[in-house]
Parts: C-alpha cells; sequence; structure tokens
C-alpha cells in the first residue's frame, strides 16, 4: 500500500469517526496531509480553497432552491397538492398510495431535498392512509423510495453540486435527471399496481367518486405548484435562463404563490430563510472542505496513482461500474450522499471518463447510488424521516423500504446497459 | 431569536454565559441576519438581470459576479448561527456507543479540534485579505472589484464560527460532566 493513501485514509476516517464535524474533516485532512507529505504553502491554498470554493455564481442556486422548497414545505401549497391528486388516483389500482409516488415526484420537481420531499409529502399523506385502512408497510415503503426523487427530478441540489465540482452544465444534468426519476416513479407505481392486484386486501376496497366539478376544481389546486414547475424546468429547458436564474425566479415566485393563496405571513418567510440558511451553510461547509482536499490529493498526485492502479487491473467499463456501486452503497451504510459525493469524486470522475462514460450520465449514475443510501440504514435519512413521522421502528421501515430500493437499483442496471435513458433529453437541449 | 439555544435555563445564571456565551450568540445572530439580507439582495439581483435582459434587451453587467460574493458571505456569515443550531452534520456512532464519561471527553476533545481548525483558517484567511490588498488585486471583470473587499466579509464568517466554537466549549464546560450525561443518557435510549 502506498504511503499517501494510507495517510489521508486514516486522518480521514480517522476523524469522521471520531465525530469532528464532516466538513472540518475534511479541511483537517487536507491541510495535515499536504503538510506531512509536500512542500507546498498550505496556508495560502488553505485560505484560497475556502474562499474559490464558495464564490461561485453556479453554486448560487443552492439556496434559492432550498428556500423555494421550504417555503412550499410551509404554506397550504403542500395540501393544495395532495386534494388535487386525490380524485385521479382512484381509478388506479392501490390509489391513495400513489400519491405517495406522485406527490414525490411532483414536490421533487420544485425541492432538491430527498428528506424534504419525503417529510413534505409523508406530513400530508401518511395519517390519511393510515385512517383509510391501507397497509403499512406499503405506504411507508413507498414513501421512502418515492422520497428519493427528490434528489433526481431537477432541481436537484445534488446535481447542482456535482455540477460544479464535475465542471458540467447544470442545466444538462437537470434534464438528464428527467427520464430517469421518472422512470424511478413509474416502476414505483407498477410495484405498487401489482401489489395490491395480487391482494386486494392491501388498499381499501371503498372507492370515493369524485364528479367533474370536484375533478375541476381540484385540477385548480394543482395549478399554484405546476407553473412553479413549469416556469423554472421551461426557463432552463429552453435556453432563456441559468439554472441560478430559474432559481430566482422560483425563489420569488413561491413567495407570490404564497401571498396569492392568502398564505403569506411573515412568521413563515423568517422561517423559511433560517431554515435555508441553515441548510446551505451545512451543504456549503462540506463543499469547501471537499474543495480544499481535493485540491490536497491533486497535489498528492492521488486522483492519478488510482487511476494507475485501476488501470492495471484491466477491468471492463461495466465491471468498474459494478464496483463503484458496490463502492458507494458500502459508504452509504456511514456517509450522507453529499458527503460521499464531494469525498470521492477527485478520484472517481477520472477513472470513469477514462473508461469511456460521459461526464452527465456519471452524474445521473451518482444520484441514484445515492438514492439507495438514503433508505438503507444506518443513515438513511428518508428512514428517520418516516420515523418521526410515525414512530414506527426504524428496522420496520427499513424492511418496508428493501423493494423500492431493488426498483431503484434495477433502475441502476437499466441506465448502464441504455445511456441513452439520460442522454436524450441533454443532447436535445436548446443552447 | 432565541438566546443560547443549548443550554438549559438554569445554567443561564453562570456568570461566564452574560458574559461571553450570551454575547456571542448575539453576535451570531446578527451575522445571522446580515446573511438573510444578502440572500434577499441577491435573489433581487439574479431577479432583475433576468428581467433586464429577456424583456429590456440590457442586463447588470455584475450579476454573476455580485451573486458568486453574495453566496459567499451568505454562507460564511451564517455559518456561528448554522453551527449554534446544530445544522452542521457529523458522524455520531462512536459516540453513542461510548459511555457518558468517555463521549464527554471525547466532545471536549472534537470542540477544541474545531475551535483551532477554524482559529487557523481565520489566521489563513487573514492573511489571503492583506495579500489581495496589497497587492491591489481585482475580480477580471468590468466592475473589477477590490477581492479584499469579500474576503474579508469570510473572514468576519470564520470568526463568528470560531467564537460560537469557543461558547459552546465554554457551556459545555461549566455545565459540566453531570449534565451531559443527563443529555448522553437520553440520547441513546
Amino acid at each position: 500500500m502506498n504511503v499517501t493513501l494510507v495517510t489521508v485514509m486514516l486522518l480521514l476516517f480517522g476523524l469522521l469517526g471520531s465525530g469532528v464535524w464532516i466538513a472540518m474533516s475534511l479541511i483537517a485532512t487536507a491541510g495535515i496531509s499536504m503538510q506531512l507529505l509536500t512542500n507546498m504553502p498550505v496556508a495560502k491554498i488553505w485560505a484560497q480553497a475556502m474562499w474559490n470554493s464558495l464564490n461561485s455564481w453556479s453554486l448560487a442556486a443552492l439556496p434559492m432552491f432550498i428556500f423555494l422548497g421550504e417555503m412550499i414545505l410551509r404554506t397550504r401549497m403542500s395540501d393544495l397538492l395532495f386534494e388535487g391528486l386525490r380524485p385521479f388516483v382512484q381509478i388506479i389500482p392501490g390509489r391513495l398510495l400513489h400519491i405517495n409516488i406522485l406527490g414525490s415526484a411532483i414536490f421533487a420537481a420544485v425541492s432538491g431535498s430527498s428528506p424534504a420531499t419525503a417529510a413534505t409529502i409523508g406530513k400530508i399523506t401518511l395519517r390519511q392512509l393510515k385512517e383509510d385502512g391501507y397497509d403499512t408497510q406499503l405506504s411507508h415503503g413507498s414513501l421512502a423510495g418515492a422520497g428519493t426523487l427528490g434528489l433526481l427530478i431537477p432541481p436537484s441540489i445534488v446535481l447542482i453540486i456535482y455540477g460544479v465540482l464535475a465542471e458540467e452544465s447544470i442545466g444538462q444534468l437537470f434534464m438528464a435527471g428527467v427520464i430517469p426519476g421518472l422512470m424511478v416513479a413509474g416502476l414505483c407505481m407498477s410495484y405498487v399496481i401489482v401489489r395490491v392486484l395480487l391482494n386486494p386486501s392491501l388498499a381499501p376496497v371503498k372507492r370515493q367518486r369524485f364528479d367533474l366539478k370536484a375533478k375541476l376544481l381540484a385540477v385548480v389546486k394543482l395549478l399554484p405548484v405546476s407553473t412553479l414547475i413549469l416556469f423554472i424546468l421551461g426557463s432552463i429547458y429552453s435556453g432563456l435562463a441559468t439554472p441560478s436564474e430559474a432559481a430566482a425566479v422560483g425563489a420569488v415566485g413561491s413567495v407570490i404563490a404564497a401571498a396569492l393563496l392568502g398564505d403569506l405571513k411573515w412568521s413563515n418567510l423568517v422561517e423559511a430563510i433560517k431554515g435555508t440558511i441553515k441548510t446551505s451553510a451545512m451543504i456549503c461547509f462540506i463543499i469547501a472542505g471537499a474543495s480544499f482536499l481535493a485540491v490536497a490529493m491533486g497535489y498528492l498526485k492521488l486522483p492519478a496513482q488510482v487511476a494507475a492502479f485501476i488501470g492495471s487491473l484491466g477491468l471492463s467499463p461495466y465491471m468498474l461500474i459494478a464496483i463503484l456501486t458496490l463502492f458507494y452503497m458500502f459508504l452509504g451504510f456511514f456517509l450522507d450522499g453529499i458527503s460521499m459525493i464531494v469525498m470521492t469524486l477527485p478520484i472517481t470522475l477520472p477513472l470513469v471518463v477514462q473508461a469511456g462514460f460521459n461526464p452527465v450520465w456519471y452524474g445521473i449514475f451518482l444520484t441514484l447510488v445515492i438514492e439507495v443510501g438514503q433508505i438503507t440504514p444506518p443513515v438513511g435519512f428518508n428512514l428517520f424521516v418516516i420515523q418521526g413521522l410515525t414512530g414506527d421502528r426504524l428496522e420496520n421501515i427499513a424492511m418496508a423500504a428493501i423493494p423500492f430500493f431493488l426498483l431503484i437499483f434495477l433502475t441502476v442496471i437499466l441506465i448502464t446497459l441504455f445511456p441513452m435513458i439520460v442522454m436524450i433529453l441533454p443532447m436535445q437541449m436548446a443552447g | 431569536m432565541d438566546i443560547a439555544m443549548n443550554a438549559p435555563p438554569e445554567e443561564k445564571k453562570h456568570p461566564l454565559f452574560a458574559v461571553l456565551v450570551n454575547p456571542i450568540n448575539r453576535l451570531s445572530d446578527v451575522g445571522a441576519t446580515l446573511s438573510a439580507l444578502i440572500f434577499c439582495g441577491m435573489v433581487l439581483l439574479i431577479l432583475s438581470e433576468v428581467i433586464l435582459r429577456n424583456f429590456l434587451g440590457s442586463s447588470t453587467e455584475v450579476s454573476g459576479e455580485y451573486s458568486g460574493y453574495a453566496l459567499a458571505a451568505m454562507i460564511y456569515l451564517g455559518m456561528g448561527f448554522s453551527f449554534r443550531e446544530d445544522a452542521h452534520i457529523r458522524i455520531t456512532f462512536l459516540r453513542e456507543r461510548l459511555g457518558a464519561m468517555s463521549a464527554f471527553v471525547l466532545e471536549i476533545g472534537c470542540l477544541v479540534f474545531v475551535m483551532i481548525l477554524s482559529g487557523l483558517s481565520c489566521v489563513f484567511i487573514w492573511e489571503l485579505v492583506l495579500t489581495s490588498k496589497a497587492r491591489n488585486l481585482t475580480a477580471y471583470t468590468p466592475a473589477e472589484t477590490p477581492l479584499y473587499i469579500p474576503q474579508a466579509i469570510i473572514l468576519v464568517g470564520m470568526a463568528l464560527l470560531t467564537l460560537q466554537i469557543f461558547a459552546r466549549l465554554t457551556a459545555l464546560i461549566v455545565g459540566g460532566f453531570q449534565q451531559y450525561k443527563v443529555a448522553h443518557d437520553a440520547g441513546k435510549n
């Protein structure tokens, strides 16, 4: 084993394991290993990394999308989503269970976070599902699984971070996430339909009837959120606005929508901004630390050494992807998705590109693999969210999520075999 | 905003809270308020760029450059506040499995370590600010903004974080082992 790699690994996992905050562990690992193993001016590189990493126009989209999600969470817009979808799922076997999935997919299109998606949708659906007598396993599992769509369906916080670190177009990454996201939603819905057809007792027999007037009213209730989605995705896809600009329009749009619904309170606004600062500071500090670590690893020549080592193994591209999938799933037991991406990207991205994969495709692959981590214990954030909402045992929720875990895994295999699923929309994009 | 979120009511009576912890908490609140204002300013700046470009065929010219500064400023100024509110993530796997005494010592160790790290960051960023000022470094943009100005703002943010870590360490030590043990044991169940 080589000394550099061992030093970096020992420092990193030692600090992380002792409970030093993740961002600080990354900064310390970078600073200490550079001081020990190179003659570079560490102080200068340290300060430059902390400044350069966050002085970023692309990254400015991040807090604005977080704010947008916060506003929808704190206003009536999320309830309207449930009421609006309700009449239309009555004809699908499994009925309200599909609101978990469709609601998550729609909410994901205005929010970039997976736990936020699961929390927002779960808060509205889970109690109703229980009262109506839906199967607990299926309702918890489908929420856990579909909640992860928050990461994949644009705007996605993970894809913004990936775009900034990999220097890829965030607009293209957003578009690349659309079809795989819809695919995951479709697979989850199909699974629910099959389960309910095989065992009708999983969902209550009674079907609610809605007349035409109720259905029209439901469409109106979907308007606030769907207008926001249309504005955000439409402006990015057509090239009218950059993701950061679309985020600013969305942020202001959410405030206007809240005002039109008579739901704009000073306290909501203050809480939404506080939440935005906290989440953004947490994520951006990790990005700053990871950027410093990436620079340090570059000076330590680690990416080149690992690439040479992997190259000497003569792996086929599919084999490489299979190993990376296992590697990330393993890391997912200890780390959250964003930390995983930022820590490993400087090493894995060159490997994957060298093996002939497109960087945009790899962004979607990583996001899917990280989604899996959201619903596997012990640090699956979606599991904690559902535990918080229901008080059910973590093990039970994790068990309920297993089929949905497998469906996401299936999506990983499908996009690896058929990369066009990912690439077709970004290739069509204007600008 | 609440003051001394991490301390139970009886601890606020300790004299160190009045002279040290509470003022630091108030400084972090000021930082968070500035961060919120900068966030709003950034949204409005980018929005005006969208409107100017798409409807009036003009441009603010500085929207891209200044929103980068705004992001860095809002994140670093919000750092003390977000640390106090426990927004930053860490792995608690080991701590949850340790006895209360070991966990208490480990927590003090972690806080001392990150306080040194955060303090070092301040020193290094201070040197960066001085260099930028001495060499009259400006951005490669039409605005030619002197870089030491936005860099000085992130220095203020890191100083707030360092103070907030110091406040947390003080509160932990003043609170003592018994108080930590209660929280630790409650967290285990």
